[in-house]
């Protein structure tokens, strides 16, 4: 099983638009799919239109990792399941402390996933905590919506230096453009300076589109209600390039 | 999509649009979406999976196809999965799960299409307040040509909303009379293993009667094996799966061993040409039968070799094809011919005369149980004294003869087994089966280390392979020669287990 993790310091950069409509492309490639909604906002869970609520709260689900496939819920889309959000998930850090090897929760839990899906994505809230280290050991990749801009630059570079400066985390980053609009001039200027002063991104960008927003009046990810979209095509060339750097195939 | 779950059925309601009907009725807020199929039921030819129980279906989609595994008799779903193609042996299962329910009662045999029918399936899907799906219900009607055969509901469950399905078929069962129960579906008499045709398997077990004189039980033993021949000529010939190849050689080798080991029941001239006949098949079936074998093993040998050797070996994969294919064309001519024909009708009519009337020979007329002890009492002598010579000093021949002396052996006793106590010849076909596995181990990989070594000669001659094919055959050699290595030193422990004096006693005084 693949994991991969939308990941962020920085929130509203398009985290679980991208978790959603990714996961949505990879389903349609007949990959089993598990979509995990670690935001205690529960937004992936919303446009699922599943009840944002585990059995027993994440505190459970930490203690007792086994219990993890109890709590999974199949989406409208066959093939497609969520591990929603709770709001307990607010403490997930106090609850992680608490048990013993702390920041490899995660990695155990996702252990008793592995026969059952080809692709895990996690959709994390906007933090860095005990909760995204666990995300860090558990996942291979981490995908990162950056939004052409200074700050969003900067916390990447922010990342990138926590990263390298803790040394124990065997995560790739894959970050990629996101809400590019090429009107604005500092959009246009920073989406060129993106592939030059971050070599290991992604070479997709997702443009900006009131289309995403809509995502929340018809709970769903785009392309199923706006298939001939740019956004639909760019998460599908998006997903394309992603699947050929982490699926890679055995010579 | 997957529309795995209960099955339901009714009498009440037996059409397509009946039931579209009543669940409109229900679910006045769905809209039906269509979607058609062609679902195959899968089975081995002696029908192993339904005799375990179960039925395995398959729905052939765009890209793939999904697999069912469902339990009789309420046809509780199993196992339900993916594969990116239509699967020949459990080999090409991609679901682990599913592989570990089906190879312990399929082994190598290949699955077959039972049965198929073109599937029309409407679909409901049920949802909440938030539009969220909680359960979906197909109506499903099988069609076999233009006729429809049967129309079936099947209630399926979404992973965490399962009470919803269970609450749809308690009220469907509850206030329309729908059933699960599997033997009032119309499905039912072409899936049950009572209605599927019988088999026979390579070994057969007889009910003799001791005091049956030995000719007509031999005619009879050696008619049944006879029948497993023919039984598996087009399974070969059609090339469905390796095992029908195995099955005949097993038969082919029954019969050489009964008739040279039970003596003096036929007139040893006549037998002279039939048994030339019988070694002629063995020859023509020996080198297909190691080629089965090894591209079968092949996928195990590549996770050995090392990592990335699949390419590596592709060379001599296409090779080993190459050479089977040429020989099971040899074989089907073989099969064909009319040797092969005149062999089997006079083999038969030779044991239908023979069965039926007085032998010319004082043994032929004697009780089959006093040639039946003769011939297992002799047999086990030649093997003690050939394993105590090898015991001395180990050398591969002879270990090889020794095999083949066990293998008799076993045969007869397998043949024989219903003539003595149940108890005392599981004690004997124990000790013998240990080592019978050890000596097998050590002839098998010793057999597996030469081929390759011509293999990997034939391909480097031919200039069809680079040195790192050459290396990862080099490999599979290692490996085997290992493992023969390893066996041969457990054969002087297995060995002195098997003769030890109070296994010896055992033996001597069932085959008095």
């Amino acid at each position: 099983m693949q994991v991969l993790a939308t990941y962020n310091i920085k929130g509203g950069v398009g985290k679980t638009a991208s978790a959603v409509n990714l996961s949505y492309c990879a389903f349609k490639e007949n990959r089993r799919v598990l979509v995990w909604d670690l935001d205690p906002q529960g937004a992936a869970t919303y446009y699922f239109r599943v009840k944002p609520k585990i059995k027993a709260g994440v505190k459970r689900l930490v203690s007792k990792p086994k219990t993890v496939r109890d709590v999974i819920k199949a989406t409208n889309f066959d093939g497609l399941d969520l591990l929603p959000a709770d709001f307990s998930s607010r403490n997930m850090d106090i609850y992680l402390n608490d048990e013993k090897k702390s920041e490899l929760r995660f990695r155990k839990l996702l252990s008793h996933l592995a026969p059952d899906y080809d692709l895990l994505i996690i959709d994390c809230p906007p933090s860095i905590s005990l909760a995204s280290n666990n995300v860090f050991n558990a996942c291979e990749h981490l995908l990162i919506p950056t939004i052409p801009t200074h700050l969003s630059f900067r916390a990447y570079d922010q990342l990138k230096r926590f990263l390298k400066k803790k040394n124990k985390f065997n995560v790739k980053l894959l970050p990629y453009l996101y809400m590019v609009d090429r009107r604005k001039s500092i959009h246009k200027q920073f989406s060129e300076m993106f592939p030059r002063r971050y070599p290991e991104g992604l070479h997709t960008a997702i443009s900006y589109s009131s289309v995403v927003e809509k995502m929340g009046i018809y709970r769903a990810p785009v392309e199923c209600f706006d298939t001939y979209s740019k956004v639909t095509e760019d998460f599908n060339s998006l997903w394309n390039e992603i699947s050929s750097r982490v699926f890679v195939v055995r010579a | 999509m997957n529309i795995s779950g209960k099955q339901l059925h009714s009498t009440r309601y037996q059409s397509f649009s009946d039931l579209n009907k009543l669940l409109l009725s229900l679910y006045p807020q769905c809209h039906p979406s269509g979607l058609q199929t062609r679902r195959s039921y899968l089975d081995t030819v002696d029908r192993r999976i339904a005799r375990n129980q179960w039925i395995f279906e398959l729905d052939e989609m765009q890209r793939g196809c999904i697999l069912r595994l469902r339990a009789l008799p309420d046809q509780r779903e199993v196992v339900s999965a993916w594969n990116s193609f239509s699967p020949q042996t459990c080999r090409d299962l991609e679901s682990e799960e599913l592989r570990d329910k089906l190879t312990p009662i399929m082994k190598n045999r290949a699955f077959i299409a039972t049965n198929t029918f073109r599937v029309k399936c409407h679909i409901f899907e049920i949802e909440n307040r938030h539009g969220k799906i909680t359960c979906r219900i197909a109506i499903e009607r099988y069609c076999r040509g233009k006729s429809p055969y049967a129309v079936l509901m099947t209630v399926s469950p979404l992973r965490g909303y399962e009470q919803k399905s269970e609450k749809v078929t308690a009220l469907l069962k509850r206030d329309y009379q729908f059933s699960a129960n599997w033997e009032d579906c119309s499905l039912y008499p072409l899936l049950h293993p009572d209605n599927t045709a019988p088999c026979l398997p390579p070994r057969g077990e007889f009910e003799l009667d001791p005091q049956t004189p030995a000719r007509e039980a031999l005619s009879s033993i050696l008619l049944y094996h006879l029948d497993v021949l023919e039984n598996n000529e087009a399974g070969i010939i059609e090339d469905i799966d390796a095992e029908f190849l195995h099955d005949f050689r097993i038969a082919g080798r029954y019969t050489r061993s009964l008739v040279s080991q039970v003596k003096d029941v036929y007139p040893p001239a006549r037998l002279r040409r039939f048994m030339d006949d019988m070694r002629w098949l063995s020859r023509i079936t020996s080198t297909h039968r190691d080629l089965d074998v090894f591209l079968w093993d092949l996928p195990d040998y590549i996770d050995i070799a090392s990592t990335n050797r699949e390419t590596e070996l592709e060379a001599l994969k296409n090779l080993l094809m190459k050479q089977r294919s040429a020989e099971h064309r040899r074989l089907v001519s073989a099969l064909k011919s009319r040797k092969y024909e005149r062999f089997k009708q006079d083999w038969r009519k030779f044991l239908e005369v023979s069965g039926n009337n007085k032998s010319t020979s004082d043994r032929g007329n004697a009780p089959i149980l006093l040639s039946a002890n003769l011939a297992i009492r002799n047999n086990y002598r030649k093997l003690l004294r050939q394993g105590r010579k090898i015991e001395k000093k180990y050398a591969y021949n002879p270990l090889h003869n020794l095999r083949k002396t066990g293998k008799k052996l076993r045969y007869l006793i397998n043949t024989f087994e219903s003539l003595y106590p149940e108890e005392e010849m599981a004690r004997t076909t124990s000790t013998l089966k240990k080592l019978q596995n050890n000596l097998g181990k050590i002839t098998d990989m010793h057999t597996q280390r030469e081929l390759t070594r011509s293999w990997s000669k034939l391909l480097s001659d031919s200039g069809e392979i680079d040195q790192h094919t050459l290396d990862a055959i080099g490999e599979i050699e290692k490996f085997s020669h290992k493992s023969e290595k390893k066996a041969a030193r457990n054969f002087k422990r297995v060995y002195r287990e098997f003769s030890k004096a109070g296994n010896q006693k055992l033996f001597t005084d069932i085959f008095r």
